[in-house]
């Protein structure tokens, strides 16, 4: 057993490296080495690989990225018309994480996955198991932080796994609807509705996932902001503190569910809305440093923060949310996230479709006279006031005139007229949280959110 | 020169603060004796106002402003609200020596501004370049006929600065709200022109 490492590059070429940092293992010396060695080795890998070969040697093996925060996640694509399979599929131990997979035509013997992207190609599926090889069939799987693009599983052609569970992925479709499987999912997005024997909690049925970056595309295509569009809170923000899996494909710290990039864009919204009856407050401020001489002369100030700082408090008086903005709150004590401008509300009044990005809108006084929306905001939150669960995210492309701004899309649900509401953001921390119990059920919560730059 | 000049009505009704700023040391000796140490002999003006009932668009410009001048950083002009100085005769739109009633001139220090809100909330003002108990010299003329029923409001114009780095802006409905803002005068910062 011992620690290697492997550059995968397609440039990156020979055998007979020797696995050390300096020296790193090609593609083919770290398929040589993971079986010749099938247990208990740690393999770090870093590069993009395109292969025509469609076995890898992970075997009882862990293959993880090497420093995804200087490297980023391993990649391999293949074009092998057996797709990607993992050798030793039966393994208990093995493991791969932070690692990047297309295939053309699937990609098979997944067994333990953890903040992994999938993409098997169009119209395949990833699996536990090898097509037609009954012989090879697994009853395990364990995935967590992971990304799955096409069907996972197709269980009338693979199959009959038994034990198989997600933990905060994001899952495009999963086919599993004849055969007797037990899946578990927990604090997934899924892209179909519910399946027979399914066992579901804190998940989001019947998702449309956008659309796949393309092999190699840039470490922005792979934002969360992108890639979660539309995914509900729960599942986001999934099971701090994501024990083994706790970062994203580039080692920045996870802040939700699946194998995203977890940076750029807070991908993280508080859409609860306030009780007006306890009013709303928000604080402008800036600390300036003013250094007043012996004659009273204010010749040095300068400004502790760059630009205008935000403080906004209210109170929440949700009993039907207040689990869910406890429990954000305490996922999120240590990140920060999306928040509405709620003193700058703004009621849509032409009709909203999924591909409709020019939204006429109204507010009291028009657009042009909310500070905020033309000062200090990059996005729109949309709030579906009949559940304030259902929201969604989008960057603010302009404000055309006092009754009309554009929005970037794709928009990923439905949201309808009368049942909408709008917001500008805040990028924010919680600051304060103080629970006034007035029965069991029906408690104020006094919140703070300040401005995170 | 141009005059950068924060002008937004107050409410009244909430009355203005005004307090005087001097900057001295004050030394209590054991035993009887005060010794008052005078640092400087400018005094500061301070003066705090709430502004309440404010449309989206009237918190917009007071949210623009206080962002652009960057909180206490960056200093404007203001009118102090309260009547320095009673007109006693018509002003003309040429004039430059305006006549009041009986001022003590001890405070003129040679950088002062005066200010006349007229009958339609227009503000027109000029610098004071001399003052006797019944005349004002000013350096250019307001460029408007004024009554005296016309003067709202004849004050001083001072140089200052936001008193406060922070704006707390209270909402009662998502439509309106109010804030209170403070600003204090930098004597040793007025402009010479």
């Amino acid at each position: 057993m011992g620690t290697y490492y492997a550059n995968i590059n397609d440039a990156y070429t020979g055998t007979g490296h020797a696995g050390t940092t300096g020296d790193p293992f090609s593609i083919a010396d770290l398929n040589n080495h993971s079986n010749a060695n099938p247990v208990g080795n740690v393999y770090n890998l870093q590069g993009i690989c395109h292969s025509t070969i469609s076995a890898f040697g992970i075997n009882q093996n862990t293959w993880q990225a090497w420093n995804a925060s200087l490297y980023g996640p391993w990649q391999i694509y293949t074009n092998n018309v057996n797709g990607f399979q993992w050798v030793n599929f039966a393994s208990t131990t093995g493991l791969i994480s932070g690692g990047i997979i297309f295939s053309l035509y699937g990609i098979w013997n997944i067994h333990f996955a953890y903040n992994c992207f999938f993409n098997p190609g169009v119209g395949q599926s990833v699996s536990p198991m090898i097509p037609g090889s009954p012989s090879s069939y697994s009853t395990t799987g364990v995935y967590k932080g992971c990304t799955f693009y096409g069907n996972f599983l197709n269980d009338t052609d693979y199959g009959y796994p038994t034990a198989i569970t997600f933990t905060d992925c994001l899952i495009g479709n999963v086919i599993a609807g004849t055969n007797p499987i037990t899946l578990n999912f927990y604090n997934c997005a899924i892209g179909r509705s519910i399946g027979s024997g399914w066992n579901v909690i804190n998940c989001q049925l019947s998702w449309s996932q956008p659309p796949s970056p393309a092999f190699g595309a840039a470490q922005s295509a792979f934002n969360t902001f992108t890639l979660a569009a539309g995914v509900t809170i729960p599942p986001q923000p999934g099971n701090s503190p994501y024990t083994s899996y706790s970062t994203g494909l580039w080692g920045e710290a996870r802040t939700g569910i699946g194998a995203v990039w977890f940076g750029g864009i807070p991908g993280n919204c508080f859409p609860w809305l306030p009780d007006w009856g306890n009013g709303v407050e928000m604080k402008y401020k800036f600390a300036t440093v003013i250094d007043v001489s012996e004659t009273g002369n204010e010749q040095a100030r300068a400004p502790l923060f760059s630009k205008i700082k935000r403080v906004q408090s209210c109170k929440h008086f949700s009993p039907s949310y207040l689990s869910n903005i406890e429990n954000f709150l305490r996922s999120m004590h240590a990140s920060n996230f999306y928040v509405p401008i709620f003193n700058e509300p703004i009621i849509p009044i032409g009709t909203i479709g999924i591909s409709l990005k020019s939204v006429t809108s109204i507010t009291s006084e028009g657009l042009s006279s909310l500070f905020n929306l033309n000062n200090l905001c990059s996005f729109i939150l949309m709030v579906d006031l009949s559940n304030q669960n259902n929201f969604e995210l989008h960057s603010l492309a302009s404000v055309n005139s006092d009754t009309q701004m554009t929005i970037g899309g794709p928009f990923i649900n439905n949201f309808y007229l009368g049942k909408t509401i709008y917001f500008p953001v805040m990028n924010a921390y919680n600051n304060g949280f103080s629970d006034s119990i007035d029965t069991p059920a029906i408690v104020d919560s006094a919140l703070i959110f300040e401005e995170f730059f | 020169m141009s005059y950068d000049i924060f002008n937004i009505g107050i409410d009244w009704a909430k009355q203005p603060k005004q307090t005087l700023e001097p900057y001295r040391t004050i030394i209590q000796y054991p035993g009887s004796g005060i010794y008052i140490r005078d640092i400087t002999d400018e005094i500061q003006i301070k003066f705090s106002a709430e502004y309440t009932n404010l449309s989206k668009s009237a918190e917009n410009q007071i949210l623009s402003y206080f962002m652009s001048h960057n909180g206490r950083l960056n200093a404007f002009w203001t009118p102090v609200p309260k009547n320095y100085f009673t007109a006693t005769a018509n002003i003309g739109a040429t004039d430059t020596t305006i006549q009041i009633s009986d001022v003590s001139p001890i405070w003129l220090r040679g950088y002062e501004r005066m200010f006349i809100i007229g009958p339609d909330l227009t503000l027109y003002h000029a610098k004071i370049t001399g003052l006797t108990s019944t005349t004002m010299s000013i350096d250019a003329p307001l460029g408007v006929a004024l009554a005296t029923t016309d003067i709202l409001l004849f004050g001083k114009l001072i140089y200052c600065r936001f008193d406060q780095d922070e704006i707390s802006m209270q909402y009662s409905s998502d439509s309106v709200s109010e804030c209170e803002l403070s600003f204090l005068e930098l004597p040793k910062e007025y402009p010479s022109s």
